[in-house]
């Protein structure tokens, strides 16, 4: 799966042209309701793609960061700009911004709604790959479509493993971790593949790249 | 107007974001979204099936 925006910027984040005449009770039912959509997407089991360009703000970021690789264009630039509100990262920004690169630099943004380049993120770990603008669209395309034709039903038990994880401990992705793994080797996928291997050892050769179909 | 559209083509869902110039969210866009995850999880997208 991919996620892309059109136009020149992912997304500045929320749209707060209402927010000033709303009632907390309607804010907090509205942005529950935000956090519990960006929620469903994180828990697809199927790996998901962002694209990034332009800005990516606020909700935007969390959105995005919902996804499980993010590949920015060379001019992206991130940014929690919701201290420069007085507000915080209220669909669940800041700690997925230390999951994945580190409590020092989700405080840093944080405090300081500074904008981050592409690079920064990529060599902190939040972005995965930073390509150069032109290729945005071909380089995202192209990975998400090479992952959708793999193994997927092993991909979603990553994630699921991951989650456990994220949720708990190491201790609790080791606790869930052969619910999600044995009914792998039960798939077409894994049956063939594990086959092929060994096939290709017994005969001392090169395992072949497998043709997955996703059973 | 929406604010985004989704696309499947060959085992890949495509989901993009189309309310220009800065593309925020509000709260048609997240029932957009919503609608657009149902979208996956029933389509027949490579890995959007349950385990």
């Amino acid at each position: 799966m991919l996620v892309r925006s059109e136009g020149e910027n992912f997304s500045f984040g929320g749209d707060i042209m209402t927010w000033p005449d709303a009632s907390v009770r309607e804010l907090r039912a509205r942005f529950s309701h935000y956090m519990s959509v960006f929620n469903r997407f994180e828990h697809l089991p199927l790996p998901a793609v962002a694209a990034v360009q332009g800005l990516c703000f606020g909700g935007g970021l969390e959105l995005a960061l919902r996804a499980d690789v993010i590949f920015a264009a060379e001019s992206a630039t991130f940014g929690h700009p919701e201290q420069t509100l007085g507000i915080v990262t209220v669909p669940g920004g800041i700690y997925r911004v230390a999951e994945r690169a580190g409590r020092s630099r989700a405080s840093e943004w944080a405090l300081t709604s500074e904008t981050v380049p592409a690079a920064t993120m990529e060599r902190n770990g939040l972005v995965n790959r930073v390509v150069p603008d032109a290729d945005l669209l071909k380089e995202s395309s192209d990975f998400a479509r090479k992952v959708a034709r793999g193994p997927t039903r092993a991909y979603a038990a990553h994630e699921a493993l991951l989650h456990a994880w994220a949720v708990g401990s190491v201790a609790a992705a080791d606790e869930a971790m052969f619910d999600i793994a044995m009914p792998l080797f039960d798939t077409d996928d894994a049956r063939r593949g594990i086959r092929s291997a060994v096939d290709s050892l017994n005969a001392g050769r090169a395992s072949p790249v497998m043709d997955f179909n996703g059973h | 107007m929406s604010h985004l559209t989704v696309s499947f083509d060959d085992g890949l869902a495509t989901i993009v974001i189309d309310r220009p110039p800065q593309n925020r969210i509000d709260d048609q866009m997240v029932d957009e979204l919503a609608r657009a995850f149902t979208a996956v999880e029933r389509s027949d997208a490579r890995g959007a099936r349950a385990q």
